[in-house]
């Protein structure tokens, strides 16, 4: 073979290998890019399943569109992109930390930042101005709840109230005899989750008021993830920790809460004092591709479907979810 | 003639530059130009792929060459990229950067004394494990061992090496934390004395085989030397054989202290990651935190101030495995000396 046969081989070739790399990026531009929070993942995940499966309107059972009133012939992902005049794209979302999918979206490297706490909690630092671009929507609510060993619940340590969940995080109670609702002689082994993370960030927020509340010297351990919590208080006789409301179980019971009110709360009322909103940020006011998402996760569908059924979070009430509604651009 | 060979080596030193140019942008700046990569990547494949024909001697220098230095520019890369982004964190207060006692992400306040306090824990602990259990076996299976029971202990031992960190991090969390609590009644998990357990048994096939290695090359004839002149084995291996494999067993036993201190994911699974000294200061039975645990748990998390101080952290720990690496080499060099003199 010549060089000149070798060479017009090779430019061929990279023709070929230019035209699909282009086409593969021109691709890649048309997919929603979604990324942060565990916590959030279950919601976003569930819903681009659905959104990327695209059933059609035959298919009652994934897309029972009558049966929340809405009048289309259009598959899933159709009718909700034709809402904003688009045709469908496809979803994918990313699974890591919040402050992780905040910064993405505002680097542009991602369209919505999932985050389970609010971003002026996770950037303290930052000012109201240099934070008005990140364009909050709250897709469901989780609740913040105290999990302990089950020794410790059947010792009968199974309501605190907030000065002494204070107190064992802050180490002044170090034995559960010190909590008023038992007398079990155990040191108390206090669980918390890694800083940073949304679940240890609205902790903070709920129960000290603030993130940058210092003198938590009553946390022995702390744990990256909600599985290791649990695993840790499954494996413990006297641990009390907050891992996410998917992991509690009846060897790491739920405890009651008696709050500022003087009200005993357990985390099945609606009225739990540690709620914390779910949010999927956009950066700079929301595009049509997000709005389009958006609008289906906001619509009563989405809200039954990916919230409510879908996981153990709860769904936006009526008056929330109006509110988060009108924040997104108009249909067309 | 003269003509066609001129074209011919300057066709050849043009395909040579733009081949090694590419590269070298390739290998540098990847990541500013993400799109501009792949036709810088085929220029690579195809250069060298027509160099290979036609040239085939240079070209083949040529990639042995790059080959061959690569590890070193990677390592000379990382150096400097640790070293931008880590710098800052020392500049404000180097002194209370090193040896302050808080960090509280939330307040900004970064401080690597706990960490460096528990890496030193964490690693002692390791040593104090691995150090005589690793030695003892390399003598044993050098010097003692039959040969059916050598021909299973070593490949055993260099097939605990092989077992993947998270594996010893979910036996230790799931098995040794909660063990260790009930063992010696604790009120708490995470402490420094399980991970220093794990990190012992993590650390021992390294130490085993680099000493075996050293012991077993020592000349057999100057243990013969000694036998003949009346001494037992033990007092043989004693008194010649370990001597003469000192340098090299020093330089496992810092290759073991390297491994238990850079050692990241067991650790981190393990660890209580709590970012205070202990106290009293040698608690082994306090939760901490390491400096390697403290990296791989909150980076995932970090922005702004707290990515600069981990990156710090990076750092110091980067320099500190330099220094022991450095250390065992002069430690070796000056040990060969004496014993070529001697």
């Amino acid at each position: 073979m010549n060089i000149k046969k070798l060479a017009g081989l090779s430019l061929v070739f990279m023709l070929v290998l230019s035209l699909t790399s282009l086409a593969v990026f021109a691709q890649g531009q048309a997919v929603l890019r979604a990324d942060g929070s565990s916590t959030v993942y279950p919601i976003a995940s569930l819903a681009a399943s659905y959104w990327n499966s695209n059933p059609p309107i035959t298919d009652s059972e994934y897309w029972p569109a009558s049966e929340y009133g809405i009048d289309t012939d259009k598959s899933l992902a159709d009718y909700w992109a034709s809402l904003y005049g688009l045709e469908t794209f496809n979803v994918a979302v990313g699974l890591s930390h919040s402050g992780v999918g905040l910064n993405k979206v505002a680097e542009g490297k991602v369209d919505i930042g999932d985050s389970s706490a609010g971003a002026r909690f996770e950037f303290p630092e930052k000012t109201e101005d240099e934070l008005s671009a990140y364009t909050a929507h709250i897709v469901g609510y989780d609740r913040q709840a105290f999990s302990v060993s089950k020794e410790v619940h059947e010792a009968g340590c199974n309501v605190l109230t907030r000065e002494e969940i204070e107190g064992i995080f802050k180490g002044e109670i170090s034995n559960w005899s010190g909590v008023h609702s038992c007398d079990y002689d155990k040191e108390i082994q206090a669980i918390g989750r890694a800083v940073g993370s949304g679940t240890e960030t609205m902790f903070r927020v709920n129960v000290f008021g603030s993130s940058q509340v210092s003198g938590l010297n009553g946390v022995d351990v702390r744990y990256g993830q909600n599985q290791m919590v649990q695993q840790a208080l499954r494996k413990s006789s006297n641990g009390i920790g907050y891992p996410g409301i998917d992991f509690i179980s009846d060897e790491n019971p739920a405890v009651k809460v008696i709050w500022d009110d003087g009200k005993t709360y357990s985390v099945e009322d609606q009225a739990w004092p540690l709620g914390r909103p779910l949010y999927m940020y956009t950066w700079e006011g929301t595009s049509k591709t997000e709005a389009a998402f958006l609008r289906m996760i906001l619509s009563d569908f989405g809200q039954s479907v990916f919230v409510d059924k879908g996981t153990k979070y709860f769904m936006l009430s009526e008056a929330e979810q109006a509110e988060q509604l009108d924040k997104l651009p108009d249909v067309e | 003639m003269i003509d066609k060979l001129t074209t011919k080596s300057g066709i050849k030193a043009i395909l040579g530059l733009l081949v090694l140019g590419s590269f070298a942008v390739l290998f540098t700046f990847f990541v500013l130009f993400q799109t501009f990569n792949i036709y810088l990547f085929l220029v690579v494949v195809f250069g060298t792929a027509i160099g290979w024909v036609f040239y085939e001697d240079s070209t083949a220098k040529t990639l042995l060459f790059i080959a061959s230095t690569s590890a070193g520019t990677i390592l000379l890369l990382i150096a400097v990229f640790l070293f931008l982004r880590g710098f800052p964190a020392f500049q404000k207060d180097p002194i209370f950067f090193i040896t302050g006692s808080e960090w509280h992400v939330y307040r900004e306040i970064y401080s690597l004394g706990p960490m460096i306090w528990g890496s030193i824990i964490v690693t002692f602990g390791a040593t104090l494990i691995a150090a005589p259990m690793g030695i003892s076996s390399a003598i044993f299976i050098a010097k003692f061992s039959p040969e059916w029971l050598r021909s299973f202990l070593k490949p055993a031992i260099e097939l605990l090496a092989g077992i993947p960190s998270v594996v010893y991090g979910f036996i230790g969390f799931v098995l040794l934390n909660s063990a260790i609590m009930d063992y010696f009644n604790i009120s708490n998990m995470g402490q420094y004395f399980a991970p220093s357990i794990i990190l012992g048994i993590m650390a021992l096939p390294t130490i085993a085989s680099v000493a075996e290695d050293a012991i077993d090359a020592v000349p057999e004839h100057m243990e013969k030397g000694a036998l003949a002149l009346g001494v037992t084995k033990w007092q043989a291996i004693k008194e010649v054989t370990l001597p003469s494999a000192s340098s090299g067993i020093t330089a496992a036993l810092i290759l073991g202290i390297g491994r238990a201190l850079g050692e990241t994911m067991a650790v981190t699974m393990m660890i209580g990651h709590k970012t205070a000294f202990p106290s009293p200061i040698f608690d082994i039975f306090e939760p901490g935190e390491t400096l390697t645990s403290l990296i791989a748990s909150q980076i995932g998390n970090a922005s702004g101030k707290a990515v600069e101080a981990l990156m710090g952290a990076g750092l110091l720990l980067f320099l500190i495995v330099l220094v022991l690496s450095v250390t065992s080499r002069i430690i070796q060099s000056r040990l060969q000396r004496r014993f070529r003199r001697g």
